[in-house]
């Protein structure tokens, strides 16, 4: 009889122990309708310990997928509405003075939780930003004197509004790379619609949101992830993806070098391989391929690649020079 | 030969009918020198000079060199001449220059002066910048027409070089083409790394190099970005297409897929296997009459 190999071992495993992803999707579809691009990222991102910035304009159920995936998940999870006068405090928390006991004691800010949703980060002045990306880095925060480590696992999900620019504060840069994926919240399709409008309109009460999934099956498949076979050729690949966005020249895209203010850093390459991987586990492979990484790419690079001036005014975007660069890198 | 009557303009025993001029050639290059003869008859008591010829600067005649004759005949009457040598400049028609006679019966008694405008004129013709003012004692150099018997053979030379360009242009197009067939440059790279396999090439490359080989088929046969696509993508393409081999090329994709991403060790004779169903499907996938001879066997010690 032929002996098992490590990776078929691995790849029995991960068919078994991705079977929660089937039961939180079945939830997630009775509550949402659609949008199933979006809710993989998420359980990507969440299987590959990153954090995610949707964008989006107002209505997408942004909020009510991270709400109800949270909640199918058995996580804690808390929304954080980001202001112009908010401030570090109202979002780790503060010492507070008991004047029973006459000492201070801290309370613990909204940040405490499993699943964060911080709505519309950017409406919030930088301090209030490097709080919370501190706490997504560092996977801690200190109140007072002392610091206290943050659950597991921890996930901010953030959301920005693409429309309106009055009285934000755009992410930098260095913050917005902390981010393993941007994703594009679209439009729901016309059969996608009816059926939300359909669902809005009855009166009735909220639908119950059943506990799927235990966080402990999330770490064992985070612990699989981790096991998954990324070859040379697919890790090489993904280096000269990075690389293409920085010397575009070099893979024959030399009309491209004045167009990107500046490519992508190193942690793209990082979050790359991460999420290829966690990609691979959704498909139930133990192994990574070009199409992987393909899958993912735009959502990691689209907040990394800065067009220029000269591609604004031709009104290039960061997704045409990722189109771009998978034209002309070739597949291993 | 140019020879003129003149008007009268005065005198009293001198008449100006009695004043001839000529002047030779009538036509001349700048430079050239011009025959200029002025004779004068008159009675054989007087004696006749010629003075005033109207040259040097202001007008485009200078004067060389001038000798005077002078004849006496029986008849009473006798004739002065004085040829003069002038160079000519300019271009065009230029009058001939002007001149007074001079006519008296002795050296002390008083002279008569008849005024002399020719109305004759001589062509020059210009063969420089006509503000030339050197002289031209050689006549301007005449080029050699081409002797066409030497056309004849460049001709028949260049009719040659054509053809030969022309049928080895033909030829080179031809042989350009056939090796850049895509089917043939396929089969031929699929028979390389199976004669490849038999010199302890690995399984595991064969099968890269296979991937790479069919990608490259099908980016040439197909006209679509194969190298730079993922299985799933060549695929969906090949499908859109509509391309009757598309399920076998996909498996051997696929196979090669497990070996690159998924360390999968493949036996020899699975490689060789491989190799030889790509060659068929390539050979399947030519363009009708693109095969003609290339369906060379398996070469020796490649059996699996």
């Amino acid at each position: 009889m032929k002996q098992e190999t490590e990776l078929e071992s691995l790849g029995r495993q991960i068919a078994e122990e991705s079977a929660f992803i089937d039961r939180a999707r079945e939830v997630l579809a009775t509550t949402i309708i659609g949008q199933s691009g979006v809710i993989d990222k998420v359980i990507i991102a969440l299987l590959a310990n990153g954090h995610l910035l949707l964008e989006g304009v107002p209505g997408l159920a942004k909020t009510l997928i991270v709400r109800t995936f949270a909640a199918a998940m058995n996580l804690s999870f808390h929304r954080i509405q980001f202001t112009p006068d908010m401030l570090p405090a109202d979002l780790i928390g503060t010492m507070i003075y008991n004047p029973k006991t006459m000492e201070f004691h801290p309370r613990r800010g909204p940040v405490f939780a499993n699943v964060i949703l911080a709505d519309e980060i950017n409406r919030s002045p930088a301090k209030v930003q490097s709080a919370l990306l501190e706490a997504m880095q560092e996977k801690q925060v200190t109140i007072g004197d002392v610091t206290y480590p943050l659950g597991e696992p921890f996930m901010v999900l953030a959301t920005q509004n693409p429309v309106e620019h009055e009285g934000t504060y755009m992410l930098p840069e260095a913050q917005l790379d902390r981010f393993m994926m941007k994703i594009m919240v679209e439009y729901p399709t016309f059969e996608e619609e009816l059926e939300v409008m359909q669902r809005a309109s009855a009166v009735q009460a909220a639908v119950e949101i059943p506990q799927v999934v235990q966080p402990e099956e999330v770490f064992r498949a985070r612990g699989l992830v981790d096991r998954i076979y990324v070859d040379q050729r697919v890790q090489r690949y993904i280096v000269d993806l990075v690389t293409a966005t920085r010397f575009p020249d070099r893979y024959g895209l030399g009309r491209l070098s004045n167009m990107i203010e500046y490519g992508a850093s190193p942690r793209a390459s990082i979050f790359l391989l991460l999420a290829s991987k966690a990609h691979a586990f959704l498909q139930r492979r133990a192994y990574a391929t070009p199409e992987d990484v393909k899958s993912i790419v735009y959502d990691v690079l689209r907040h990394r690649v800065r067009p220029s001036y000269e591609a604004e005014a031709e009104n290039m975007k960061a997704e045409d020079f990722i189109r771009n660069i998978l034209e002309h890198v070739q597949v291993p | 030969m140019s020879v003129a009557l003149l008007p009268v303009t005065a005198a009293a025993t001198l008449r100006p009918a009695d004043v001839r001029v000529s002047a030779e050639p009538d036509s001349l290059f700048a430079g050239e020198r011009l025959h200029y003869v002025i004779t004068v008859q008159h009675d054989c008591r007087d004696s006749v000079s010629v003075a005033s010829l109207k040259t040097g600067q202001g007008t485009p005649f200078e004067i060389i060199g001038t000798k005077s004759f002078s004849k006496k005949p029986q008849d009473g009457r006798a004739e002065f001449r004085m040829d003069t040598e002038i160079a000519v400049f300019g271009s065009g028609q230029k009058t001939l220059p002007g001149f007074t006679v001079l006519s008296g019966k002795g050296p002390a008694a008083a002279q008569e002066r008849l005024d002399i405008n020719p109305a004759a004129s001589v062509t020059v013709l210009s063969m420089s910048d006509s503000t030339v003012t050197e002289l031209r004692p050689i006549a301007p150099p005449v080029s050699a027409p081409l002797p066409t018997w030497i056309l004849l053979p460049a001709f028949i030379v260049l009719t040659a070089l054509g053809i030969v360009g022309y049928f080895v242009n033909k030829f080179v197009t031809t042989l350009r083409r056939h090796l850049d067939d895509p089917v043939r440059a396929a089969r031929q790279k699929l028979r390389t790394i199976r004669r490849q396999l038999s010199k302890g090439l690995q399984p595991a490359t064969g099968y890269e190099s296979l991937s790479n080989i069919l990608r490259e088929f099908l980016q040439k046969r197909y006209q679509f970005g194969a190298r730079e696509m993922v299985t799933q993508e060549i695929a969906e393409e090949l499908a859109a297409r509509n391309i009757n081999i598309r399920e076998e090329l996909i498996k051997l994709l696929d196979q090669a897929d497990l070996v690159k991403f998924a360390d999968r060790r493949p036996d020899i004779e699975e490689c060789r296997r491989s190799l030889r169903v790509a060659e068929v499907l390539a050979a399947t996938a030519a363009e009708p009459g693109a095969l003609e001879e290339d369906t060379e066997s398996n070469a020796p010690g490649e059996r699996g």
